[in-house]
């Protein structure tokens, strides 16, 4: 994966994936995955995740409340009902200088930087990410954009058109 | 006695796996809280990994740098 800028780049996934780790843990998850980079792309500087977010009509806070109920009714299909205290943050510190992900997150991150130099741009930002979560198809990121009732390829176009 | 928790309908993969997702997020933390208490109560790494009948290292390796400074043996 050859970048263009290594420590802009660096810099961009260092606040990608420290962002994610946060969203990560106040969810209940030990590591992040693709809906807690979704939420980290939303937060960082340059802003094109949260235009293409306000654009398709996706509220990040609503998605992370989606998120949570996402696991509750699948807790609950299973006859489990969770408590609200089950689901408190997990309290963790993490060895400096590495960023923990689960695989999936690992892939989404490869298919930004994909999206970033298919596009021929010259830095990684949100909207590449933004992308690369909504062409995922399963799994809990997809399944709480549904829920919030955001239809995924026009979220991936919102952010397309955010990359100029 | 009831079933202590019923199996999705194997023909709704999507329901079934996402049952798969939430019950690991679920029994991770409860791992992460039952070893918080464990380390509280003075468990040593030894017993809480045999308790969970994993080993020492396992334990260690996921658990010990939240007690950093307060290690249990």
């Amino acid at each position: 994966m050859k970048l263009r800028n290594p420590i802009r780049e660096f810099k961009t996934m260092q606040a990608l994936f420290t962002g994610a780790e946060a969203h990560a843990r106040a969810l209940g998850d030990e590591l992040p995955g693709p809906e807690h980079l979704l939420l980290a792309a939303v937060d960082l500087a340059d802003g094109s995740a949260a235009r293409a977010c306000a654009s398709a009509g996706l509220d990040p806070a609503a998605f992370r409340a989606a998120i949570a109920r996402e696991h509750d009714a699948a807790l609950a299909t299973l006859g489990i009902h969770a408590e609200p205290s089950a689901s408190a943050a997990i309290e963790l510190t993490t060895p400096a200088g590495m960023f923990r992900s689960t695989g999936q997150a690992q892939e989404v991150f490869q298919r930004a930087v994909a999206v970033m130099r298919e596009s021929g741009a010259r830095a990684l930002i949100g909207a590449h990410v933004v992308v690369a979560v909504a062409e995922l198809e399963q799994g809990t990121a997809a399944r709480a954009l549904d829920a919030c009732g955001i239809d995924r390829s026009h979220l991936r176009d919102a952010a397309m058109a955010e990359m100029g | 006695m009831t079933e202590p928790f019923t199996i999705p309908a194997p023909d709704d993969p999507q329901a079934a796996l996402a049952a798969v997702v939430a019950l690991r997020r679920a029994a991770d933390q409860l791992e992460y809280a039952a070893v918080d208490h464990a380390v509280k109560q003075g468990w040593s790494w030894a017993q809480i990994a045999q308790a969970l009948g994993v080993t020492r290292q396992a334990v260690h390796k996921r658990h010990a740098h939240r007690f950093r400074g307060k290690d249990p043996k």
